[in-house]
């Protein structure tokens, strides 16, 4: 750098000779519209994948496969959509990365920005659970009326946990029932002293079950048994059961 | 434009903003020894002193019309400084840039501002410059702003866009870490 008598000196010289040029304000005000825009996209995109995979573990039954005890936490570990656990954590950081660079941001504690994040993607995803806007998807993705996602909604919507068997109770007796699964094949349920039952209330045709066994040639012997929340699956009750197939 | 000493940075920054270059050296002149002592009692580096703090001085002129003038302008140019040294910092590689810490993670619920430790702050600050090379970066800059350039821990929030709370902290373990600096020297007498 050229030696002047002082900083001040240097400084004007650099700027009356237009070596170093003001940028305009839109410039700047471009900037602000452009980072504000960005993380309303990126708020947007993560509240998709945050529902999504709420949606996911609805429509299988994974959040209640640790009530089956070692068994069913050892087919939870296994069956966690991983893929899309690891983009809700990228796109968590992305963000927090970006609200960072605003005052709200950097003058609390992490905790508050990531815990304030969390808890509008939770409450937006319960939201959008409660207009089923993801299980209308499914239904398009099905019918192959869903292009880009689609594949992601037939390949995470559909139950297929090891060891799990998803559906509604077609047939029900003393000691076995016919479930019908979402793709609707029959699958017998094998019933025996030593499968664990629901408390509460017993099962009847028309309960959306998830029942843990292997499945050996459409016969599974249960080893628990588990009623999942009403209406979940869009396009699987006891009534179009018979359509599926 | 005439220039009147007794206007403010923000006042100056008005001036500025609509085409008065001159006023700017006002600024400059206002900053000067400030950032200069700045950057060698964060750097230790008397040689590029001068060039560094030219290169803040210019980017502030070229980035002024993003200078919201509702807000203070002293640790928006600190600001720009703290970038500027940290990029030095990160050029030389000579020592750790790890600026993590749980404080910046959690709340940190017992801190306040008006907090003071045992330690005698006059006798601490005279002492301070001795010990500051020994100092982590992460702990060393806080302590500058705070000390010598006198600023609130607001406003070092604002320049190291950081919590106030873990302003306190770092702070706070940076008289620590002092401290433990001045005992032994004084049990090695």
């Amino acid at each position: 750098m050229e030696k002047y008598k002082s900083i001040k000196d240097a400084v004007l010289k650099k700027i009356s000779a237009n070596k170093i040029e003001m940028k305009p304000k839109w410039v700047f005000v471009l900037k602000s519209i452009m980072g504000i825009v960005l993380v309303l996209i990126l708020a947007l995109v993560f509240l998709f994948i945050s529902s999504f995979t709420l949606f996911v573990f609805n429509q299988n039954g994974i959040s209640s496969t640790p009530s089956f005890g070692f068994l069913g936490l050892a087919v939870l570990l296994k069956t966690l959509p991983w893929l899309l656990l690891l983009l809700v954590i990228i796109f968590l950081v992305s963000l927090e990365a970006l609200v960072k660079r605003y005052s709200f941001g950097y003058r609390n504690p992490l905790v508050y920005s990531v815990g304030l994040i969390v808890l509008l993607a939770v409450l937006g995803s319960v939201l959008i659970s409660g207009f089923e806007f993801h299980e209308r998807l499914f239904e398009r993705a099905r019918n192959s009326r869903l292009p880009l996602v689609g594949y992601w909604y037939r390949e995470y919507g559909t139950p297929s946990l090891e060891h799990t068997q998803v559906g509604i109770i077609k047939d029900i007796n003393d000691s076995e029932l016919v479930l019908t699964s979402l793709n609707g094949e029959d699958i017998t349920i094998k019933i025996s002293e030593e499968t664990n039952f629901p408390k509460g209330r017993n099962l009847r045709s028309g309960d959306r079950i998830m029942v843990i066994g292997e499945n050996e040639d459409g016969v599974v012997e249960a080893q628990g048994l588990l009623i999942m929340g009403p209406g979940k699956m869009r396009g699987l009750s006891a009534s179009s059961s018979q359509r599926l197939k | 434009m005439a220039i009147n000493m007794d206007e403010t940075d923000e006042d100056l920054v008005i001036k500025i903003q609509q085409g008065d270059s001159e006023s700017f050296g006002v600024l400059v002149e206002r900053y000067e020894v400030k950032l200069k002592r700045y950057a060698k009692k964060f750097l230790f580096d008397d040689e590029d002193v001068e060039d560094l703090v030219q290169i803040v001085f210019l980017k502030a002129y070229s980035n002024i019309q993003s200078f919201n003038v509702k807000m203070k302008f002293s640790p928006w140019i600190y600001r720009i400084a703290h970038n500027e040294f940290i990029n030095k910092l990160k050029k030389r590689n000579s020592e750790s840039l790890y600026f993590f810490d749980m404080d910046t993670i959690f709340p940190s619920l017992s801190f306040s501002e008006t907090e003071k430790d045992e330690i005698d702050e006059v006798e601490l600050k005279k002492n301070i410059e001795q010990w500051l090379d020994k100092l982590d970066a992460k702990y060393r800059e806080p302590i500058v702003l705070y000390f010598f350039e006198e600023l609130s821990y607001k406003d070092i929030s604002e320049i190291l866009k950081i919590p106030i709370s873990t302003v306190g902290v770092r702070i706070n373990r940076g008289k620590q870490i002092i401290r433990k600096f001045y005992e032994d020297s004084n049990l090695n007498k």
